[in-house]
């Protein structure tokens, strides 16, 4: 197993519509290789990748199945400041040079089209791996990785992944406890989407760093954890395995949040949105 | 971009003012990088690799419009900068102390750790106040600083666009130059900041193109369109990249509006280039025509009709045209 790479965005060239079938195969992406400053060994997110392609067999839809699981073990697997995790070179060189084969097994659709180009090389909530890592550091409480896979069953809750919202940490755990409960069964796809623009629109008259303070992620913890020795065996065993030691967002802050959520909830009239059509349907994420 | 106007009373006609007091690098005092006539503080610029910043800060407003305001409607009960980082997705908020002494001033300290941030973090002071019954309203904002933790990618900070000899020709040449070995130049947009390439393997290209101090009549006229030419050419590639990054901002609930690129050479050729295309418009106006009728036929050819001529202007080749051609009638 390699270490970890960048790739530049010239490397677009190589992504025929070919490649990116289900027996695309793989390519030589030598010419636009760089080498990074840190070696971050890739044993760890093979080990990862390989066992939930094994785990999450096409009987019945790999896809609904996978982000869930795969989320917190990749984050786990593959530790990364966020300024490391910053740089969209090292997302497109694992998406086209280390995981082709993950990227079109999790995103090929059932006809002979090809993946879509920004599942390699897109925006961090696009990429077929970026999005899984990002959702899974934004949506973390300290070392629990249980929001993150919670946030990982939301469907749409991709699309709330972009909002300035959920790079506040008491917001987008709350929201995630707020969308898995809405409802007898969690909120639906389109209730998933009217909040969130329901939500963006209210925040600009609620000053959401009054309602709760947003720490800033904890460094030195973040550092100490990255240090550590990694045991393939505890991250993909049943159990979630365990992030960076940071101290819990407090429990009043989430409710501070939570209760703002289901007084907007009422407000537009959340329960009755099922059936609403919508302006512009929702990227199909699942 | 534009004036917001809150459905509540605010403190809109006293705006806060935001300001870095001093800054320490790993308890270093290096206040000297505070660039209070920009409103930034690029922490690239220390000659010492850094790990932790700390930056003090106030916002001071009009302590009478403030009286006035809390005499009405009640104490402002929420002073908060708002550090945030796009490409790190930090939001960090940081709460305020206010004077016991002037009740228009409040102050705190923001810590950056660089392996939380990258290229730059936006800062936002918001005041908030209880109005009409509702918590946490904001009714102040303190126009934005700017923390670079890298050095941006400004085409104003760094000159003109780097240009590079590469053989395009060669077998060890990058990909894209070996596919139009016979091209005399590219432009590479690869790297942070997009590069002019000049093929060294195109015959007589070289001396065509190296400046030299002698250059007389048909000679320097060959020299002059040659260089404007590749310059006009490079700049319409600019232009087009730096459109397509024009943002609908919609992940900001402060604010769906379109908003400039975030790369700062995308945005400085568009506000360059854009008012020239389009006289008078405001920018909210040429935003929506850059995501709009000037991205769909007809509008396009339109654009890019006005736009090329634009350029002419911006790199010289009206210009050294005109000079050539008075010279060539004084010598006839």
């Amino acid at each position: 197993m390699g270490v970890l790479k960048g790739l530049d965005v010239g490397a677009r060239v190589l992504l025929t519509e070919d490649f990116r079938k289900q027996d695309g195969g793989t390519v030589d992406p030598a010419d636009f290789v760089v080498e990074l400053g840190r070696k971050i060994e890739l044993g760890p997110i093979h080990s990862v990748i390989g066992e939930a392609m094994k785990q999450f067999k096409v009987e019945t839809d790999p896809r609904l199945g996978s982000d869930p699981w795969l989320g917190p073990r990749i984050h786990a697997a593959l530790r990364l400041t966020r300024r490391e995790a910053a740089d969209k070179r090292i997302w497109a060189y694992l998406t086209v040079a280390e995981f082709p084969h993950y990227v079109r097994w999790r995103w090929s659709p059932v006809d002979d089209a090809s993946v879509p180009l920004d599942r390699f090389i897109g925006h961090e909530s696009a990429n077929a791996l970026a999005k899984l890592w990002w959702a899974t550091e934004l949506a973390r409480n300290g070392a629990d990785y249980e929001p993150a896979a919670a946030a990982l069953s939301i469907p749409g809750f991709f699309w709330w992944q972009k909002l300035n919202f959920s790079h506040h940490k008491a917001g987008v755990i709350a929201a995630i406890r707020f969308l898995s409960e809405y409802g007898t069964s969690g909120a639906t796809n389109t209730q998933v989407l009217e909040m969130s623009r329901a939500l963006n629109l209210a925040l600009r008259t609620v000053c959401l760093d009054a309602v709760a303070f947003s720490p800033s992620p904890d460094a030195h913890a973040l550092r100490e954890w990255i240090g550590e020795d990694i045991d393939e065996t505890l991250i993909i065993g049943d159990d979630l395995p365990r992030g960076p030691d940071e101290a819990r967002v407090p429990e009043a802050d989430i409710a501070s949040v939570l209760r703002l959520l289901h007084d907007l909830a009422k407000r537009i009239n959340l329960s009755e949105a099922k059936q609403r059509k919508l302006r512009q349907p929702l990227r199909n994420e699942t | 971009m534009s004036t917001v106007l809150f459905p509540y009373p605010t403190l809109a006609d006293s705006e806060p003012i935001l300001s870095i007091t001093t800054l320490r690098l790993d308890g270093t005092v290096r206040t000297h990088l505070v660039k209070k006539e920009e409103s930034t503080v690029p922490l690239y610029d220390d000659a010492k690799p850094w790990r932790r910043a700390e930056l003090d800060f106030e916002v001071t407003c009009d302590p009478d419009r403030v009286r006035a305001f809390e005499d009405v409607h009640g104490r402002i009960s929420g002073a908060v900068l708002v550090a945030n980082c796009r490409p790190t997705n930090v939001r960090h908020s940081v709460p305020m102390s206010r004077s016991e002494m002037d009740r228009g001033r409040w102050s705190g300290t923001l810590e950056l750790d660089k392996d939380n941030v990258r290229d730059r973090v936006d800062l936002t002071a918001i005041l908030s106040a209880e109005v009409g019954g509702v918590t946490n309203r904001p009714v102040a904002a303190a126009p934005g600083w700017i923390a670079y933790a890298d050095e941006p990618e400004s085409l104003r900070l760094k000159g003109t666009l780097r240009v590079r000899w590469l053989n395009f020709t060669l077998p060890d040449a990058p990909l894209l130059p070996r596919q139009f070995s016979k091209s005399t130049h590219l432009v590479t947009f690869n790297s942070g900041m997009p590069e002019l390439w000049l093929n060294s393997g195109f015959a007589g290209l070289e001396p065509l193109l190296k400046d030299r101090k002698d250059r007389r009549g048909a000679d320097k006229a060959l020299h002059d369109f040659l260089r404007t030419g590749i310059a006009r050419g490079a700049w319409l590639a600019l232009i087009a990249d730096s459109m397509s990054a024009v943002r609908g901002d919609t992940s900001d609930e402060q604010s769906d509006e379109l908003d400039w690129p975030e790369k700062p050479w995308q945005a400085e050729i568009l506000k360059l280039v854009l008012p020239l295309v389009a006289p008078g418009k405001s920018d909210r106006e040429l935003l929506t025509m850059v995501t709009g009728e000037w991205r769909e036929d007809p509008g396009c050819g339109d654009f890019f009709a006005r736009a090329e001529a634009v350029v002419g202007d911006i790199v010289k080749a009206n210009e050294s045209i005109r000079r050539f051609v008075q010279s060539y009638q004084g010598d006839e």
